[in-house]
């Protein structure tokens, strides 16, 4: 009886680990497709209202949700205070700070935190090119995510029992 | 005058050394950064070195220039974009931060500027009843006369028009309130901040933030509806017909221009044919012998001293 018991913790321990990384990866992508619907957002404010990225950001923040809201409100306001610290700075630490919990791919973090560098100091033209470059490489990334995210999603979850009936052999 | 905003368009290096200085900012006209030249500032009519007291000037650096131009584009220079073509940003307050450095060429035309090396900030001054001794001369029976006002740069042209727009907005005891619409292109009149007047320009006012003088007044005329147009600065012929057609349509006229006399006016052949006209029944003509903002004379339409 208890072997049969330890079994199913075991069996339900690794389907649960085996379904939390399967939703880890849907996940990663749902976050992508927020930053991606932030950036059409941001570009859309530069092209048609030339609004300044300050007031943006707060605008942006004030729309958003969770970490992405605490990030752009935070970056808004520090824009105001005029401290001296350059805007790629402030960009940078914004992400590293507000989005480190974020579940995206690595390359992809380091991709936003390097945009900061080439936000602001351009004409318009510039600016919405560098955002179609962004969101292209996006969306390309997105892409990948998402073809083979069906098949990542189902294994994990057959890894996630199998390893459980596996480890329930070995321990009989 | 609100020196917060002044203070905070400023390099931190700078702002902390004005600061010391314990400065009236009333006084204050002009802060001038050029890159690797000492700080001036133009302060109750002269030149004030910072720094020069304690036998150390302040040299400004690439670093404050940078800076500078952070604060000024709220860290977007694309948004100023237009602006920088003209060579001026003007901030909230409606202060005017003019510009050189290296220009970018496009089909024969400035198209921006790049390795910005020198800043000059003219201070705008809003000095509530400068005018005051101008009402009796540019009413009659409650009623507001067509009013140009001469000026040579840096005599208080656009102060004075922002106090006559005040005045005659709130009403005073020359005449009811009236609606006003102000085309305020470059932002000085009104000094908005995301669209609202940061200066007191009277309580029927309506300001139009940023756009071109021309298009604006008539954008204002089918929108509004305004008693009196107020643009600053008209020099193109687009000004002078879309004035031509403001007052047609029944508004009454403030505008400035630059100008030296009544006679180098007469001598441009656009505001030569205005005069001949006599589109403005009244011309104020400003100096800065004795002070800024001196009223040197006031016309009539047919350019006779009446004051």
């Amino acid at each position: 009886m208890v072997k049969i018991a330890g079994c199913i913790i075991v069996i339900g321990t690794t389907t649960l680990l085996g379904i939390k990384k399967g939703a880890a990866i849907e996940d990663a992508y749902r976050q992508l497709q927020y930053i991606q619907r932030l950036m059409y957002l941001l570009q859309s404010e530069i092209r048609y209202a030339r609004t300044y990225l300050g007031e943006i950001f707060i605008h942006l923040g004030d729309k958003s949700i969770g970490a992405y809201r605490k990030w752009l409100m935070s970056l808004g306001k520090e824009m105001e205070k005029r401290t001296g610290e350059r805007f790629e700075e402030m960009w940078r630490e914004g992400v590293e700070t507000y989005l480190a919990d974020i579940n995206i791919p690595k390359d992809e973090k380091e991709r936003l935190i390097a945009l900061g560098s080439q936000l602001g100091n351009m004409d318009t033209e510039m600016q919405i090119r560098t955002l179609d470059l962004y969101q292209e490489q996006l969306a390309q990334s997105m892409e990948e995510l998402r073809d083979g995210m069906k098949a990542k999603v189902r294994l994990c979850r057959c890894l996630g029992i199998m390893s459980g009936m596996f480890l329930s052999v070995l321990l009989l | 005058m609100k020196e917060d905003r002044i203070l905070s368009v400023l390099p931190r290096d700078i702002r902390r050394m004005i600061q010391r200085e314990e400065l009236e900012y009333a006084y204050l006209q002009e802060i001038k950064l050029r890159a690797k030249k000492p700080l001036l500032l133009i302060y109750r009519g002269g030149e004030l070195v910072l720094g020069r007291q304690r036998g150390q000037p302040y040299y400004v650096t690439k670093e404050d220039i940078r800076e500078m131009m952070e604060y000024v584009s709220n860290y977007s220079l694309y948004a100023y974009e237009e602006e920088m073509k003209q060579g001026f940003i003007t901030i909230e307050g409606g202060h005017r931060i003019g510009m050189t450095g290296q220009a970018i060429i496009e089909h024969g035309k400035v198209k921006n500027l790049k390795h910005i090396s020198s800043i000059n900030m003219r201070l705008s001054h809003e000095v509530l009843g400068c005018a005051d001794e101008v009402f009796p001369y540019i009413t009659k029976n409650r009623r507001l006369y067509h009013t140009l006002i001469i000026s040579p740069p840096r005599c208080g042209k656009t102060t004075l028009l922002r106090d006559m727009i005040r005045q005659i907005s709130s009403g005073n005891a020359y005449l009811n309130g009236m609606s006003v619409g102000v085309v305020d292109e470059r932002s000085e009149i009104g000094g908005c901040y995301m669209g609202i007047a940061q200066n007191d320009l009277g309580i029927r006012t309506d300001v139009l933030d940023g756009c071109p003088k021309a298009e604006g007044m008539i954008m204002l005329i089918r929108s509004m509806g305004p008693q009196v147009i107020a643009v600053d600065e008209i020099g193109t012929a687009g000004d002078v017909s879309a004035i031509e057609y403001a007052m047609h349509c029944g508004c009454k006229l403030l505008a400035t221009v630059h100008s030296q006399s009544m006679e180098e006016l007469r001598q441009k052949p656009l505001f030569g044919q205005m005069m001949k006209e006599k589109r403005f029944e009244r011309y104020i003509l400003l100096s800065n012998e004795e002070k800024t903002g001196q009223i040197a004379g006031i016309y009539d339409e047919e350019g006779k001293l009446i004051w």
